[in-house]
This record gives structure tokens, sequence and C-alpha cells, in this order.
């Protein structure tokens, strides 16, 4: 498969992630998640996966995030491959930001205490409430630091969620329908959010959603079908 | 963002369970620190009247099941003794657990050897001392005093006779203020038993030394058949009731540990049961699985610190209280060691850790994206 | 204790001991020799709080008792003096059974000595003289009739009888501990097999010279009372003296057997 080249600013045209026939199957080979996917992303690229319910989006989602494994293939990031990693943990919080549909935020922690949360554990952070405080005031939500996510609305709380992402600075965001629980206004707002900060910290952004419109903001659109990339930004493959 | 608050919260966010469970080890370690203090207060108590007597060695005969040591006749022993390197003194006493009214427990009525050196430490509060061997009056402990409602110039029966009570004393041992006194002749007279103790108080000199003690010892076993001499300590170590307290208290650590051992691991493992998704979660988010290890470790450990530290004070609510009431008063004079309790704070927050540690690893193990699944 | 002493005493003292049948035999008759070497003393004293529970179940106010024994081969005594309350303190009881005489008791008190009935339970308590003298171990017929356990003290039945009872009481059967010769229980029946009386050791120790003594002792009467008595100090070596067992003055001397 070929490179595609980003619609929008693109600082290097190296992938910053690729895979190589990459399966993953459940109950001993019986249900095929993935069957075979090819891809490359460039860092800085915004894509959106989508396709129908079961088609493998989030599974692909998964494995670049490490929180699945690979059944068969690889996957690479800037060209090293997952397999030699040996702490996953760790690439999670320095390279990888999730963001959740259902947001995922922690009931008893603050707003603040939310987006730090991937902070803790890591060594020598000093300036981490400063850089969240900071964050969480580009998100427009300075005056719910103290809040609790039962006090915020669901945007603001996928808001929270996006500051939780991008704590550690990470390479890659990957978020799985970010804004399937929100209703349009708020979904736009978050998808302006994800835009902005992609354009404000070179970030390479993957979002599986299954809503074109949404798939629309997004520099290239791989859809996916039974376990397979069928189109690549509207190619065949 | 800090673990120990996050985990602080964690458990603030299920009041009920955590009361339940705070509760549970709170009356563990109280049990443990009462019995405990219980046992020690019983033992020091025994000890602290002998030291405060100022008797370096005790010889009695062998009873290793008895209660009281058995009475034997004094002079049979006594000029032996005497002969013995750096023996200055050997005081005969007699003790007997009586009954001396049917509306107090039992008590103590000593017999001490007139004008020895046994009625020194004691400070009389009121009345008299008995003014010769023949004296037929009793001086009593203040607690006893309290507990037999009696005063200077009443009455008490002791085996039958009515005896006057000369003076009240106070001293610094528990068995002693809950004890009765007399000369050791009256107690003879009145238990029957002319010429008998069941304890001689050997007072050695100065310059005696471990080695001169452990020489009389020996000297004792040989010579005297069926006796023994021994240090106080030693002989309240073998006391059947401190044993038995003793042996509680140790049978009690060993329960209230398991159970509270238990008692966290099911509450942790029942709390990282309902967290999966968010265990998931943080492990998504880049948590190492060392990290949610410390997580739910400090959590338990927090439940058995803050356990440990309301036991401690109700364990030391519960020994006061048993002191108090009528039925104990005069028996208990718990003892509460610092290094001791620190030690039980120590055994509940190593509970915590046990009880949490393998929650804790199965947490630690739960895959993140199965995890993320969950409802 | 006393009532073991008692029991190995007046075991001795018979000059023909108990005919024991064939099988049970042996069994019998060590145990019996082991109960008399056990409990023969030169002098003894025990004393003890007596609580009486009657069949209404209202308990009676408890009163104490010394008792002075000793018993040898030729001779069984006993002494026992009221402590408290103070209308017992000058009553005083002695038993005596040699290889001459037969049981007899004497009582003192203020008023004088007469010759009392053995069989009358002391103070309205379920305390019978004749049972402390235990004069069933010199009946002509001892079985061991088999193994039971008293409060998980595992232990050997053997049945006293005679046809020509004293009293009321004419078979017992006793709990033996093998190891230690102790009773734990001892049951008096009369001659329809009624049962009398139940005396328990609730609780024992073992005392300065090795041996077992009671400590705690229950004595059941079936539908009148129940008793419970204390040991609550004692003597081993106590010292008899010539006039131990007199009484002050023999007023009145009705011989009972």
């Amino acid at each position: 498969m070929k490179p595609l080249s980003p619609i929008c600013s693109v600082t290097t045209s190296t992938p910053v992630l690729s895979s190589r026939n990459l399966t993953l199957h459940f109950d001993q080979g019986r249900t095929k998640a993935l069957n075979g996917v090819d891809i490359e992303i460039i860092e800085g690229e915004f894509v959106a996966v989508t396709g129908p319910s079961g088609c493998g989006k989030s599974s692909l989602l998964n494995l670049i995030g490490t929180l699945d494994q690979a059944s068969s293939g690889e996957l690479f990031f800037r060209q090293q491959p997952y397999s030699s990693m040996t702490d996953l943990s760790e690439f999670r919080r320095e390279q990888v930001g999730f963001v959740f549909q259902s947001f995922h935020l922690i009931p008893t922690l603050t707003t603040l205490g939310n987006v730090l949360l991937p902070t803790v554990g890591r060594a020598g952070d000093h300036n981490a409430t400063a850089r969240a405080t900071a964050l969480l005031q580009q998100m427009g939500l300075e005056s719910r630091l103290d809040h609790f996510p039962s006090q915020l609305s669901g945007g603001e709380r996928q808001r929270v969620a996006i500051a939780r992402a991008l704590i550690n600075d990470p390479t890659i965001i990957l978020a799985d329908e970010p804004t399937g629980s929100l209703d349009s206004e708020n979904a736009s707002h978050v998808l302006d959010v994800i835009a902005n900060m992609r354009l404000r910290k070179s970030l390479t952004v993957v979002m599986v959603t299954h809503d074109p419109n949404v798939a629309a903001r997004a520099d290239r659109e791989i859809c996916m079908r039974d376990g397979k990339i069928v189109t690549d930004n509207g190619v065949n493959l | 963002m800090n673990l120990l608050r996050f985990a602080f919260d964690n458990l603030t966010r299920r009041p009920a369970r955590t009361t339940l469970t705070l509760s549970a080890i709170a009356l563990g370690i109280a049990a443990i620190v009462a019995l405990t203090a219980i046992a020690w207060g019983f033992e020091a108590s025994w000890q602290k009247a002998n030291d405060a007597r100022g008797t370096d060695l005790i010889v009695t005969k062998l009873a290793s099941e008895n209660t009281m040591p058995s009475p034997f006749v004094a002079e049979k022993v006594r000029p032996d003794l005497l002969k013995l390197p750096h023996v200055q003194e050997v005081v005969g006493l007699l003790s007997e657990m009586l009954t001396v009214s049917y509306d107090a427990p039992p008590m103590f009525v000593f017999g001490w050897q007139f004008d020895s050196y046994l009625w020194d430490h004691l400070q009389l509060i009121d009345g008299r001392w008995p003014q010769s061997p023949d004296d037929a009056v009793i001086v009593i402990g203040t607690l006893a005093a309290e507990l037999l409602q009696k005063k200077t110039g009443d009455t008490i029966e002791i085996e039958g006779v009515a005896l006057p009570v000369a003076g009240i004393f106070q001293s610094s041992a528990l068995v002693e203020n809950g004890a009765l006194i007399l000369p050791l002749l009256q107690v003879q007279q009145l238990t029957d038993k002319p010429g008998k103790v069941n304890v001689l108080n050997l007072q050695l000199d100065a310059s005696a030394t471990t080695t001169d003690v452990a020489h009389i010892k020996a000297q004792v076993r040989a010579t005297l058949p069926g006796f023994v001499a021994i240090t106080s300590g030693e002989l309240v170590s073998q006391n059947a009731v401190v044993r038995i307290s003793k042996a509680m208290s140790n049978a009690t650590i060993l329960i209230a540990s398991l159970v509270g051992a238990l008692v966290v691991f099911n509450t942790m493992l029942m709390s990282i049961s309902e967290r999966t998704r968010e265990i998931g979660v943080l492990l998504a988010l880049g948590w190492h699985p060392r990290t949610v290890i410390k997580l739910i470790i400090s959590e338990s450990a927090m439940l058995t610190l803050a356990g440990g530290i309301i036991g401690i004070l109700l364990g030391i609510l519960l020994t006061i209280g048993l002191e108090h009431i009528e039925l104990m008063r005069g028996k208990i004079d718990g003892l509460f060691s610092p290094p001791f309790l620190l030690a039980v704070l120590g055994l509940s927050i190593i509970l915590g850790i046990l009880g949490g540690l393998y929650p804790a690893i199965k947490a630690a193990r739960t895959h993140p994206s199965q995890a993320l699944r969950q409802e | 204790m006393i009532f073991f002493r008692l029991a190995t005493a007046l075991l001795v003292l018979s000059s023909t001991p108990g005919q024991l049948h064939a099988a049970d035999a042996m069994d019998a008759s060590v145990m019996i020799e082991k109960v008399v070497n056990m409990r023969l003393s030169n002098g003894f004293e025990a004393r003890m709080q007596i609580e009486v529970r009657n069949a209404d179940h209202r308990i009676l106010p408890p009163f104490k008792l010394a008792v002075i024994g000793e018993s040898s081969l030729k001779q069984q005594r006993l002494l026992l003096r009221g402590i408290a309350p103070a209308k017992l303190r000058d009553i005083k009881l002695t038993v005596e059974a040699t290889t001459e005489k037969a049981l007899k008791a004497l009582q003192s008190t203020a008023s004088g000595t007469t010759t009392v009935d053995p069989f009358v339970p002391l103070f309205d308590s379920g305390l019978v003289p004749w049972d402390l003298m235990a004069p069933w171990w010199r009946w002509p017929e001892q079985h061991t009739i088999g193994h039971d356990a008293v409060d998980d003290h595992a232990c050997t039945l053997i049945r006293s009888f005679t046809n020509t009872p004293a009293g009321a009481v004419s078979a017992v059967i006793s709990c033996i501990d093998t190891d230690t010769a102790l009773a734990w229980r001892t049951q008096l029946f009369d001659k329809q097999h009624k049962l009398l009386r139940t005396i328990t050791v609730k609780r024992a120790m073992r005392t300065s010279t090795g041996k077992m003594a009671a400590k705690k002792l229950s004595i059941e009467q079936p539908g009148i009372n129940s008793s419970k008595i204390t040991i609550y100090s004692g003597d081993e070596h106590y010292r008899i003296l010539p006039d131990t067992f007199r009484l002050p003055s023999h007023n009145t001397v009705t011989p009972h057997e």
C-alpha cells in the first residue's frame, strides 16, 4: 500500500505507525477481528477509521494502543516493531493518548485529578499540575478544575478525557467514537478541540467512528469491512 | 496526583463497606490489645509486688499446675537458706485466695512475717500497722477497702473469724492494693497452717551477682529436694493464670490476624472486581501493573492502619472499662507498652499488605481491552 | 481428693477384700490397688465452699467447711469443721472407721457432743458424711462394667455392690481415671437401682506431690438439690495432733450401728 499525503499540515512524511499483515483472532481462530491489515500512518496525520459494527475498527485501535496483542503480523512505531518493546505501559503512557466513547473518567477524582492520572508513577514529572491546568484552560474548563465528573456535562467530560489523553504530550491520539455519546453541538465542539490540539501539538490522530460527518473532519478516511481495509480515502484496495 | 490520595478516595467512595471492614479489623485488634494488656498487666503486677518488696529470690515448693505454691514448714528450710552465701534475710509469706465477703470476689489474704522488710514499701494511708506478731488485726489495700466498703475500725470476717481493720495502705502493685495483709502468725492460725508458709523471700546483699544468684538456685535445688529458688519473674511466668492468660492472648493474636487478613482479602477482592473497568482505564492510560499493585496495597494498608489505630484505642478503652467493672475490679491492671502497640499497628499493616496482595496481583493482571469492554 | 483418700483408706482397712468376678477381676483389683496407693495420707486439710441449689432452683447462702483427715492401713479419720457462716462455727463432726469398729459419726455443737446418723446430709446440702468415707470399696462385689467419659475424661466404670447395706445405698458405680485413679464420677443407687445422688469432679489439678486432687465438684440429688463444692485452700501435709479428732465433750452417746 502506498502512503497517501496528508491534506493538512504534516511535519514529516515518515510513517509513525505501520503494520504488516496484522491479524487478530478470538475463540481459537474461529472469530477473525482483523484479517491481514496493512496500514501506514504518517506523523501528524488525522485518520478516521470507519466501517460497520464488528468490522474490526476498534480492534485495530486496541492493537495500535497495545491494549491487545496481534495474533500474527507486526506493528511498528517509528520503524520499531511492537514485539521488541519491553515496557508496553511506558509506551502507552508516553506515546499514546486514549479518548473513549464513554469518557471513562474516575468518579471520585476531580477534573484536575482525572487529567493527572496518567502522570502517576511517572518519574521526575514535577510540572504535571501546571500542564494539566494549562490544558484545561485551553479546553475552556478553567472554572471546572475542582468539579467531579458527575457535575460536568457530556461535552465537558469528553474534553476532560481529551486533556487527560494529552497530559504526557503523546505522539498519537487514539479516539474510539469520541462523539458517540454526545449531541451534535457538543460533538462538533469536541471535534474542534481534537483538531485544534492536533494542530497545536503536531499530533497524529487515529479516530474510530461510524458517523460519516465526523469522519469528514479527518484528513484521511480508512474504511474497514470484515477485518480488512476496503477503501483508503475512497480508493478501493 | 498522589497515589495515596487516590487510594484514600477509593476507600471513602464506598463508606458502608469500608466502615464494616474497618470495624472487623478494629475489633480484632482491640481484642489483641485488651487481652495482651491484661495478660501482661497481670504478670507485671505480680512482678511489681515482688520487686517493690525488695525480694531477690523466692524459695517455694514445686507446684507446676497449682495457682498457689504449696504450704510448707518454714523452719525446716529457713536455717539452710540463711547459711547460703550472700543471703541476708529469709522472710516467710503465706498467701491464700479467700472469700471474705459474699458481695465481693475472692481476695488475696497475705500473711507477712512481722517486722520484716516486706512491709517497708507499703504506704500507710490511714490507721496503724499491726504492732506485734500476735496483733490480730488486718491492714487492707486501698482497692480492697473500696471493694469491701471497709474503713479503719470496721471488721472483716476471714475464715469465720471477725478481725478489726487497723489501717489502709497503698502499694505500687495492684495485687497488693486489692489484698488484705496480716501478720504471718495470724494467717497461719486462721488457715490452720501453724508454722507454714508458701513462699520464702530471700534478700541478698548488694555484692551478689547474677552468677551468685544462679549458684544459690543450684544449691537450693541440690540440697532441698522438692524446693526451687526462682526470681520473682520466673515465679510469675510459672503461674497457671499468667500462663493461661498469655496463651489466650497469643491465640487471640493468631485468630484475629487470620480473620483480619481474610476480611481485608475479601474486601479488596470485591473492590477490584467492581472496579475492573476502572483498572482497565488506568492500565490503558499507561499505568504500570506495579503502580496498580501499589494502589490496591495502599488501599488495604490504609484500611488496616485505620482499623489498627481505632482497634488500639478501642482495646485501651475496653481494658480500662474492664478494670472498672465490679466483677473485675482489682484483678486487672492493663499494661500498655508503646513498643507492643506499635508492633500491633505494624501487624495490622502487614495484615493489610498480605490481605491485599492477591487482589492487587489479580488487578495488575487485568487485560485492559477486556476490562474496558466490561459494563 | 477427699473421696479418694477415704475410699482408699477404707479399702485398706477391710480384712476381707471384696470378691472380684472372673474376667474383670484383674482389672478391678489393679485399679482399686492403684486407688489405695495413691490416696494414703498422714494428714491433709481441705477447705471448701458449698453452694446449694434446691429443686425449686432457689440458691441457699453458701457455707464453708474445713475437712481434716488421715488414712492409714489401720484407721480412717475425718474431722469436719464449720467455718462460715457464724451458726456453723461451733459445729464439728468426726467420722471414724477402723479395722475393728464400724463407721461412727459424732457431732459437737455448743450444747455438747452427740452421735449422729452418717447418712444425713450436712446442712441441707448433698454432702453426706457416709459418702466421704466411701465404704463401698470394702463391699463384697466389685465389677469392672465398662468404660465411659466424664467431660471428655476417659474412665473405667467399677460397680460396687452389697446385699446388706447399712443405709439406703446398695450399689455404687464409680468412673475411675486409669492413669490418675481419680473418680471423675460416682453414682450411688438404692436397692431398686434408683439413683440417689451423683458426685462429679468438675475440675481437678495435680498437687505438689504429683497426685490429682479435685478442685471443684458437684453433687446432684435428683429432685432434692444440687451442691457445688469448691476447694479453695488445702494442705497436703497437714500435721495431725493427738487431739485433732477429739471433740470437746461427750454428753450423750447413742450408738448408731
